[in-house]
Parts: structure tokens; C-alpha cells; sequence
């Protein structure tokens, strides 16, 4: 049962993988699923440039990315340590506000979110597409439940062995590490596939992300081969697909860890 | 070294709840003061009071000429040590123990030199090098002790430190805590739910209730004359019988009369208990024993084993008393027998104060 649910899940990424091999003729015809050789030329003509600057836009998204999962994981992980550890005015408030974050969809922010990027002049710029990713309702929330459960001795043992505030939260940091690789990890893949803001925000081919490089040809009539697609979407399913591999241990103990409160 | 003295501490909690009234106190150099209480009755705030982890509503906390309101705790200089173990699970024994001197920037070797030389003293030095988790409950208990140690704070405070330990890890750790307080001049709270090791440790012993100082005595004295009902039956296992009655002049005798319970009074007794109506009569289980023509007389309820003795709780009419032997007797359930006491034991209070009547001996 797991083994037939295992292909069919599979079975979409082997076809891309196949595809990328494959002349367009051979894609439209089912058989074999396999490309009769090993032929690198989508690969080749997609690092030469010759449609899109792949490399390039392959590096703006990797650039984007990180820079959101950095400052992302930074500043949820700050406002749920915060909230679950602090008492001040207007608390609830807040909390309330960073909730309904979540509830807002990114269609209904766009607009504003985009006339603001105009007046700070960061339109077409990476920044514009990393700044909005960095606030994240989900990821507060997250960070709450996470420091909730630290238990409040350890701090306070902390702060009467010499810990100020700010030394504190580094001090906890390393008791929330799966939760907090976790966090980083889906930060990492959401902005990873992000398409809407980078849409938005970017115009200039050699600032585009690479997601939306690859459905710009896609959308152009250009005469695209569909194999150098398919090439391209192996390429770009490698780093969430590694960082995935690396940090899914950790994403493990942390969701057991969840369950087990 | 100084004394840590408190002054008009009270403690109300934002939802109203009144922690601690008006508490005043004063630890002297190398003295243990050891607070025992029911749960909830303010024991644990008044350390976070002074560790500066909760935060009076009024009052001051002084060591020596020292002020400590509106310290953060990294700047009171207080070494504490909580029920829980309280060890970061990512560091090893010997840098949880050293974890207060690397936040004040002292060198690493200088911390090896500390951690070695602490866990010498409690025993452990061949676990420095292991994680939390792979040691036992009472070995992390006493890394949590050597941590608070190796700083040489100003005030050491103890929040139940042997709770959440084993009969036999508690008596070891208890042992620690003992020698700590034997060679540190500083002042010292401990607090504990558990009275035998308030008596044990306490060269003073505190009763609290309801945020309220009860009694601070030395433990004999505690035993002796417990200055209230409620430090009476509170301590003592089981705690004082208290058997309200009146006081009445029978020609040239002095008797306390109740339902259960009549004796004429000692001429000192009847000197302090003059023109008094009705009184509570105290005495302690362990100073009961069988008597044929005892004045204490019930029906055995239930017999508890506590060997080489025996507890017993006796009913007469609606009034539950209980008896400690030194030996075991031989008894069942539903049998009457009959208690004689020492009269110069019998302990009297006010029935609507609560306080112990008679002058302090």
C-alpha cells in the first residue's frame, strides 16, 4: 500500500525528470516514460541563457529566500518568545492583530503593498520581495505554542545566574532548535515557491525569481521546448528538496514534540 | 556577608488575590530560616520576592545596607535552586554548574577550574562531562545545588529543592544542603511543604498562612509551644489534638471541662486561665499513652501502623482525636480505650484568637 502511494507520488517528478531528457516529439508519446539517452541539451541551453538567465534568477531566488528565512524565522521567533513569556499592556491586542495576519490573504495586500514598495522606492528590487515575507502571523503563532512550553524555571534559574533579558532568549534559543529548523525549513520552501509577490514586485528579467523566469516562458508564445521546462523545474526543485533532507529530522522531533504537551 | 532583612512586604496578584500581608522578617549571616506552609499560602512568592523574579506591591528587601527593590535578579547576587532541575539539557554537567560565572564573562578555564573543584565537594566531579539526561534525579539535583554554589552568592534560596526527589536522593541531597549551610556564612531560605525537613534544616522555622507569618521559631520551639492553633495542628504528624472546652472554679480547683475530655488544671494553668470562659485544650498524639483511668476515652477508628509504634485515631461522640505510640499496641478497630496524658504538656488557646494563651517559657 505504501509502496504503490510512494509511486504515484513519485511518479509526477520521475516524468519531469524524464522530461527534461526528452525532445518534444518524445514527450507526446507516452512510451517509454524513460528518454531513449541521457541528453544534457535543455540543461545546456538553459544555463547559456539563450531563453531566460537562468543562473541568474536561479541566484535571486536563492538570495530571496534565505534572506526571508533568516529575517522570518528571526522576528517570529522574537514576537512568539514575547508573547508566550511576557506580560505587558495591550498584549492581547497584539496578539489578536498578529493573528488576524493570518487570516488576511496576500490577493487583498497586494495592492497597498505595492504602492508602499513605490514609495520607498524598493520596486524591482529583491527587498521588495523579502521584506513582506518576513512578518508571518503563522510564524508567531508557532513560536508562541514553541516558548509556551519552555518551561519558566529554566529562565528564571537564568536570569538569578546573571542572564539579562536579551541574553535570556539566547540562552533559550538552543531548547527550541528542532522547532526552531523546523520553522526555517517552511519559511525556506513557502518563499522558495512564492509566485504572487515576486510577480508583482519584480519586472526586469535579470531580477525575476526563477519560478516566475520559468513561467514567463511558459506564457510568453514563445517556442518554448517543453523538455527545457521540465529541465528548469528539476533545477529549481533541488535546493528545498536538500534543505528539506537536512532539516527533516529536526522537523520531526519538533512536531513530536508538539503532540507530546 | 550581610543579613537579609524584609520589611512591610505585601504581594497582592493582579486578579486580587493577597499573597503576603505585611511581611516582615530578618535572616542574619549563616542563618537558615526554613518557611513551611500548606500550598498557596506564599511560601514560593516570598523567595521570588527576594530573588527579584516576582515583584512586591509594597515593602523592601535589604542585604545588609544593600537595597534590592528594582534589581533585575542578575544584580541581587542570589543563588537559587528550584524544585525542578532547572539544567539546560544542551550543555553538560560541568557547564551548567559554571553557567552563572560564563555570564558574568569569566574565562573558560578558570570556570573548568570552579565546576571541578564544586562538584569535588558534592561528590559528582566524575559527571561533568555528561549531559542532563543521563544522570539520575538526585545527581542533577546536586549539579543544580553545585551551580548555585560555585558563585558564592550573597543569598542562597531553596524552593523545594528535594520535592521532586526519592526518599533516598532526598536524604543525600539533604545532607549537601546541610554541610552548604554549615560552611556558608550567608543568609538562607528554604522553602519546603514538607515540615520534618523544615525541622531538620531550620535553625529558625516559619509557619505561613495565607500570606501571613504564623510563627518563627526555633524548631524545638515550634514542637514546644506553637504559638497558634494553626502552627499547632499544623505541624506535628498528625498535628496537635485541640479540644475546645470551659473553664470552671470548683471550690478551690480550676477544672477545663468538655464532653470528651475533664481534668483539673496545674496551679500555674489555672493562674493564666483565671477569668477565661472557654478555651481550646491542646495536646500532642505522641504525649498520650494508654491509661485504664486516662481522661481521654474513644473508639478506635482506625489503627495505623508506623513501626516500631502505632498511630491511632479515636472518636468520642464528635470529636476526632489521635494518638502516637512509641510501640505497638495491640488494637482493632471499634474497641474503646482509654488515653492519660502529662498535664504540664496541655497547651491552651483562645477559642476566637486562636493564639496561646499564657506567658512564652
Amino acid at each position: 500500500m505504501l509502496l504503490v502511494l510512494c509511486i504515484a507520488f513519485a511518479f509526477p517528478f520521475l516524468w519531469m525528470l524524464c522530461a527534461s531528457f526528452k525532445s518534444d516529439a518524445a514527450i507526446f508519446t507516452p512510451f517509454p516514460i524513460w528518454p531513449e539517452a541521457l541528453d544534457p541539451r535543455h540543461y545546456r541551453a538553459l544555463f547559456s541563457g539563450e531563453w531566460i538567465p537562468y543562473p541568474r534568477q536561479f541566484l535571486n531566488s536563492l538570495f530571496i529566500s534565505a534572506a526571508q528565512t533568516l529575517l522570518g524565522t528571526a522576528f517570529a521567533c522574537g514576537a512568539g518568545y514575547v508573547f508566550a513569556k511576557f506580560e505587558f499592556r495591550g498584549k492581547r491586542f497584539l496578539f489578536v492583530l498578529a493573528l488576524l495576519a493570518i487570516l488576511v490573504p496576500r490577493q487583498v495586500i497586494i495592492l497597498p503593498l505595492f504602492e508602499w514598495m513605490n514609495t520607498l522606492r524598493l520596486l524591482d528590487t529583491p527587498f521588495a520581495v523579502i521584506l513582506p515575507g518576513t512578518a508571518s502571523g503563522i510564524g508567531m503563532l508557532w513560536f508562541f505554542a514553541v516558548f509556551r512550553r519552555l518551561p519558566n524555571p529554566l529562565l528564571d534559574m537564568a536570569r538569578c545566574e546573571g542572564a539579562g533579558e536579551y541574553r535570556l532568549f539566547f540562552t533559550a534559543l538552543p531548547l527550541v532548535k528542532p522547532a526552531l529548523i523546523a520553522f526555517a525549513l517552511i519559511q525556506f520552501v513557502m518563499s522558495w515557491q512564492e509566485h504572487l509577490i515576486p510577480l508583482i514586485m519584480l519586472s526586469s528579467t535579470s531580477r525575476l525569481t526563477v519560478n516566475i523566469g520559468l513561467s514567463s516562458l511558459n506564457a510568453g508564445n514563445l517556442n518554448v521546448p517543453y523538455g527545457l521546462l521540465m529541465a528548469g523545474c528539476t533545477l529549481t526543485l533541488i535546493p528545498a528538496a536538500v534543505f528539506f533532507a537536512l532539516a527533516f529530522r529536526h522537523f520531526r522531533s519538533a512536531l513530536s514534540g508538539l503532540t507530546e504537551a | 556577608m550581610s543579613a537579609l532583612i524584609l520589611k512591610n512586604i505585601s504581594k497582592i496578584f493582579p486578579g486580587g488575590t493577597q499573597a503576603l500581608r505585611d511581611f516582615n522578617l530578618r535572616v542574619e549571616e549563616g542563618e537558615l530560616v526554613a518557611i513551611v506552609g500548606p500550598s498557596g499560602c506564599g511560601k514560593s512568592t516570598l523567595l521570588r520576592i527576594v530573588a527579584g523574579l516576582d515583584e512586591a506591591s509594597s515593602g523592601t528587601v535589604h542585604l545588609g545596607d544593600r537595597t534590592l527593590d528594582g534589581l533585575h535578579p542578575k544584580s541581587r547576587d542570589v543563588g537559587m535552586v528550584f524544585q525542578s532541575y532547572t539544567l539546560l539539557p544542551h550543555l553538560t554537567v560541568g557547564e551548567n554548574m559554571a553557567f552563572g560565572l560564563k555570564m558574568r564573562g569569566i574565562s573558560k578555564k578558570e570556570r573548568t577550574l570552579k565546576a571541578v573543584e564544586t562538584a569535588r565537594l558534592l561528590g559528582i566531579a566524575n559527571l561533568l562531562e555528561r549531559l542532563p539526561s543521563e544522570i539520575s534525579g538526585g545527581e542533577r539535583q546536586r549539579a543544580a545545588l553545585g551551580r548555585a554554589i560555585l558563585r558564592q552568592p550573597g543569598i542562597y534560596l531553596f524552593d523545594e529543592p528535594l520535592s521532586s526527589l526519592d526518599a533516598q536522593m532526598r536524604l543525600q541531597v539533604r545532607v549537601e544542603i546541610q554541610k552548604l549551610h554549615q560552611r556558608s556564612p550567608v543568609p538562607m531560605l528554604y522553602v519546603t511543604h514538607d515540615q520534618s525537613e523544615a525541622l531538620t534544616l531550620g535553625d529558625r522555622v516559619m509557619v505561613l498562612h495565607q500570606g501571613r507569618i504564623q510563627q518563627v521559631a526555633p524548631p524545638e520551639e515550634i514542637i514546644r509551644r506553637p504559638a497558634n492553633t494553626f502552627t499547632a495542628s499544623f505541624i506535628g504528624s498528625p498535628g496537635m489534638n485541640l479540644v475546645r472546652g470551659r473553664i470552671e472554679t470548683v471550690e478551690n480547683s480550676v477544672r477545663f471541662v468538655s464532653p470528651c475530655l475533664n481534668f483539673n488544671l496545674l496551679p500555674d494553668q489555672a493562674a493564666v486561665l483565671r477569668g477565661c470562659h472557654e478555651v481550646l485544650a491542646g495536646v500532642r498524639p505522641e504525649h498520650l499513652s494508654p491509661d485504664v483511668n486516662g481522661a481521654f476515652r474513644g473508639e478506635v477508628t482506625v489503627v495505623e501502623r508506623q513501626p516500631p509504634g502505632c498511630c491511632l485515631y479515636l472518636k468520642n461522640g464528635n470529636i476526632l482525636f489521635a494518638v502516637r505510640t512509641h510501640e505497638a499496641l495491640s488494637v482493632r478497630t471499634g474497641e474503646t480505650m482509654s488515653f492519660g496524658f502529662d498535664r504540664t504538656k496541655v497547651l491552651f488557646y483562645g477559642t476566637e484568637s486562636g493564639e496561646l494563651i499564657g506567658s512564652p517559657a
